[in-house]
């Protein structure tokens, strides 16, 4: 029922009342005894009303309990704490011959309680977190394959053996582990299993929540467990909630690659972990490791439609028509990407006299933006500062616009950018070192621009599965002997 | 209808109510609750989001060979002079050309073919540079239609009806989605023939027919004046122009209150739309500052105005600019005699600036986004139309199966679609109907094609017809 899951939810509020009152009636007394000053009615209300308090916290407590989505064990100390300190708390107000001892008992029992309650919420380590151990040196020879070439047993490659070099790295273990434990278990692990989903062992996450499983292995987009994360902040299912720390991207895109390739709770074979963008020095190890690592050049298009296609697929309220008179009268055109969606693209191809203060406008929008095309405008790089605001562009067009270099730093801030257009601009190897910083682009043209093929390879280095256009082409002379000789 | 029952019509009880409280009730509701806000135009498009937000449509008229350009049969090689067996052939009726033809000796044809590119496309080898572009390429080997001569078979392809007196697919386009730029047509085209040009093409096939005026396809003619009366007489300045219209405007709003003529609507958004190409339109058309190398990717020919390949390169500073559509027709394709030299003359015409136009927009970052189409009306058929000897035969027309490719936004890349038999006679797998082809370049840019309709003389039409289904698998 609504109104008691409600209650429920006004128990961490309601337990600051007994907390403060009962301590404040327990400051009195000791107030009374070493002053000697006479607030012994005082003393009587403040026990009474906490006491009181205590009971509907207690109500409250019951309620929210009832959701199940806190460890039964540790609900089951807290619950009788609490009970107890609202009876010690009524004892203290009747039983006045020992009231002040009653008092001591009262606020020790409080504040067991209380601990209790924050270990609930916030888990066992809040107050004193425990260091991490170490990073383990995988250098376990049990751990080797049966193939008689494998001549390193570690997992960084630095000899330049010619011989075959497999490594094994813990993918779930070691880099993906880690993430859910900083920003996932504090309410879905053993205490805490907010959505009845709890994360902290293989078997828990298979087994999903209360809304179902939460990933199919090799499909991140219908994976909860990764889409969630890309929801714009406002939306409910958005993890981790408003208000948490968030994942940067390359955790976001960590999960991605770890469901895409089978979310295996195992040791992979790889030639190196997604995060860490170490260069092999051995020539001959990629040559005969499995494909998933390396870039792919094959036939299939870069699927673009991914990021735009979760974009789309969550809700926004729509931009006000009061707004888009506005953009009629300046000549940028909105388009809306379907009847039902109130998300938009933003073309400026219709603007005559370009002003920054535009810019200021388009922020208005805020997240509806998803493409935004301003071609052949003088777009500076404070502008594209400003835009960095806007979280949800996946495609940017700033063909032949004035930016610099310098523009291109502010792009990190754009989590779902997945098509760059900068041909035609001025951006030199500085600027692809900045976007370096940017693991969820797809593809960037790079045509007419003042990079050199140094900066270019070191950005194919960095983002390997980066489509990189740089144009200029140039056909080969067809042999057109043959084709003479018909006419 | 005449003018009074049209009249009539408008200012019936029915319409009056629904009009005006609708109308106000719309707005009311609009203002209240922001939803299904549309900006471009009242048809609530695009329905999805789209893939592709131009299109250019390189239509070849005339009917290329597939034969001898896309679809590679070697049977036909080794059959060489002998008889269509009938049972391949069927009831398939045949023009009135070769109806009176002793024998149908099939004739493979004579020039090599081989596979290109990652996704293994075939192609011939008087198509050296589309062998270049073949991993864009996404080739349709099953195309069909009913219609058998030009006329109808081009306005089919175009209106989605061989009768004709129907909206083209460019005026379609142009109503549903309007054009982001507001000082360029959305609907463009540019006509370019080989010196042998033959099948001529009829203004009705960019026609709006019965849609709002405004959405007829706009003609750029070649030479010094692209649109006729678009420049001022001598004399009149922009200013007076400006004036000129403002006094125009308020006529015919006089007229509208009183006659509620759609018409006058249309005239009015053509003339303001005229008077904005005066300046966009030799802007955007001035090629006198395209660099050499832009002449080197498209062929020497985009230096002639009129050329299939200056319109490749007018297409794509169309495109730049955010032109809709643009569709470009190259007559001279109809090869009954003479086929071999004929089509490497076409061949030539077309293969370099069509590949350069491929690569021209993928530098510039538009094919992620623009749609390219390329084909004819029909195919051409197996066997050898007139006297068929080792290096020269002709071939008559074939509706049943033909070759056209596509390339740019969501569509596969590198991939064929589609299987005719040994003969290149009929479809063994996926045939592509016209009505499908129509459908699926619709759904490409974001329009459910049984949604988008438009209701005149009682009956809703719409591009497709009665018929037409989305061809998924050649989406990406």
């Amino acid at each position: 029922m609504f109104l008691t899951e409600f209650f429920g939810r006004l128990h961490p509020l309601l337990v600051h009342l007994p907390i403060g009152i009962l301590l404040f009636a327990f400051a009195m007394i000791l107030w009374q005894r070493f002053q000697k000053v006479e607030i012994e009615q005082a003393i009587s209300f403040a026990l009474l009303l906490g006491s009181l308090s205590a009971v509907f916290a207690c109500v409250a407590g019951w309620f929210l309990a009832q959701t199940g989505e806190y460890d039964a064990d540790l609900v089951f100390q807290h619950q009788w704490m609490g009970i107890l300190t609202a009876v010690s708390g009524f004892a203290s107000y009747f039983i006045k011959r020992i009231r002040d001892i009653l008092t001591t008992v009262t606020i020790c029992v409080l504040m067991i309680t209380g601990h209790w309650g924050g270990n609930l919420t916030h888990g066992e380590n809040f107050l004193f977190p425990k260091k991490k151990d170490p990073i383990k040196v995988i250098a376990t020879s049990d751990n080797i394959s049966k193939e008689a070439d494998i001549a390193s047993n570690t997992t960084v490659s630095t000899s330049k053996k010619p011989k075959e070099i497999l490594k094994k790295s813990f993918l779930f273990r070691d880099e993906v582990l880690p993430v859910l434990e900083k920003k996932c278990f504090s309410c879905h692990s053993e205490t805490k299993k907010k959505g009845g989903l709890r994360l902290d062992t293989e078997e828990f996450i298979r087994l999903g929540g209360k809304n179902g499983p939460v990933f199919i292995a090799g499909n991140p987009e219908n994976s909860p467990l990764y889409f969630y994360l890309l929801l714009p902040e406002e939306d409910d299912n958005h993890m981790p909630p408003k208000g948490k720390p968030q994942l940067t991207s390359q955790e976001i895109n960590l999960l991605h690659e770890w469901i895409k390739q089978g979310a295996s709770f195992q040791e992979l074979l790889e030639s190196e972990t997604f995060l860490s963008a170490k260069i092999i020095e051995d020539p001959l190890a990629e040559n005969k490791l499995p494909l998933a690592a390396k870039p792919d050049i094959s036939v299939e298009p870069v699927t673009l439609q991914d990021m735009e296609a979760l974009i789309l697929k969550s809700k926004i309220e729509p931009v006000s028509p009061f707004l888009v008179e506005q953009f009629k009268q300046q000549n940028i055109i909105l388009s809306h990407f379907g009847t039902n969606s109130n998300f938009l693209m933003v073309n400026f191809v219709n603007v005559r006299e370009y002003h920054s203060s535009m810019i200021d406008d388009l922020l208005k929008l805020g997240n509806q933006v998803v493409r935004l095309r301003m071609s052949q405008q003088p777009v500076n790089d404070t502008d594209i500062k400003k835009l960095s605001a806007l979280k949800n562009i996946t495609r940017l067009n700033l063909e032949k616009t004035a930016i610099t270099d310098g523009a291109l730093k502010y792009l990190k801030d754009l989590p779902k950018l997945e098509q760059l257009n900068l041909y035609g601009t001025n951006i030199t190897d500085n600027g692809l070192l900045e976007l370096t910083k940017c693991p969820q682009l797809k593809i960037v043209f790079l045509w007419q621009t003042k990079t050199t093929d140094r900066g270019i390879e070191e950005l194919k280095r960095a983002l390997p599965h980066l489509q990189i256009e740089l144009g200029g082409f140039q056909f080969a002379k067809p042999d057109t002997v043959k084709t003479k000789n018909i006419d | 209808m005449n003018i009074f029952e049209e009249y009539n019509h408008k200012m019936n009880r029915r319409n009056f109510l629904s009009g005006s409280v609708l109308g106000l009730g719309a707005t009311a509701l609009g203002s209240l609750l922001n939803d299904n806000m549309t900006f471009n135009n009242d048809l609530q498009l695009p329905h999805f989001a789209p893939k592709a937000k131009r299109i250019i449509y390189l239509f070849q008229s005339g009917a290329p060979s597939q034969l001898d350009l896309f679809d590679y049969k070697p049977k036909l090689k080794e059959m060489f002079g002998q008889e269509l067996p009938s049972s391949i052939r069927g009831e398939q009726r045949v023009t009135g050309m070769t109806a009176h033809q002793k024998s149908f000796p099939l004739a493979g044809s004579k020039f090599n073919f081989a596979q290109y590119g990652k996704g293994r496309i075939w192609l011939s080898e008087i198509l050296p540079y589309h062998q270049q572009i073949a991993d864009e390429m996404c080739v349709i080997k099953t195309m069909h239609t009913e219609a058998i001569n030009h006329d109808p078979a081009v306005t089919f392809l175009q209106t989605g009806s061989q009768q004709g007196a129907r909206p083209s697919f460019g005026s379609w386009i142009s109503y549903g989605l309007g054009s982001e730029n507001k000082n360029l047509p959305a609907f463009c085209v540019l006509l370019s023939r080989s010196n042998n040009g033959d099948q001529p093409l009829y203004a009705k096939l960019w026609n709006n027919a019965f849609l709002p005026s405004e959405h007829q396809g706009v003609l750029f003619r070649s030479g010094d004046d692209p649109i006729l009366y678009l420049k001022d007489p001598k004399g009149i300045d922009k200013f007076s122009r400006r004036d000129m219209l403002d006094a125009l405007a308020k006529l015919h709003k006089l007229e509208i209150e009183q006659t509620l003529d759609d018409d006058l609507n249309g005239k009015i958004a053509q003339y303001e739309m005229a008077f904005r190409m005066q300046t966009s339109v030799p802007e955007t058309l001035d090629v006198s500052k395209e660099p050499d190398w832009v002449f080197d990717l498209y062929g020497k020919d985009a230096r002639k105005p009129g050329s299939y390949a200056a319109n490749c390169l007018l297409a794509r500073k169309l495109i730049e600019n955010d032109v809709r559509f643009v569709q470009l027709y190259h007559q001279g394709w109809d090869q009954h005699g003479n086929l071999p030299s004929e089509i490497s003359k076409l061949a030539k015409d077309v293969d370099q600036p069509s590949a350069a136009l491929i690569l021209d927009l993928k530098q510039r970052g538009l094919l992620e986004d623009t749609l390219v189409v390329w084909g004819g009306e029909f195919g051409r058929g197996c066997y050898s139309q007139g006297k068929l000897t080792v290096n020269n035969y002709g071939r008559d027309h074939h509706p049943r199966c033909y070759s056209i490719w596509m390339a740019g936004a969501g569509v596969k890349k590198g991939f064929t679609y589609g299987e005719t038999d040994d003969f290149g006679y009929n479809i063994i797998q996926n045939p592509v109907h016209i009505h499908d082809y129509q459908a699926t370049v619709m759904h490409l840019m974001g329009i459910d094609h049984e949604r988008f309709t438009f209701k005149m003389q009682g009956r809703r039409y719409r591009l497709t017809d009665v018929a037409g289904k989305v061809v998924k698998s050649v989406l990406a």
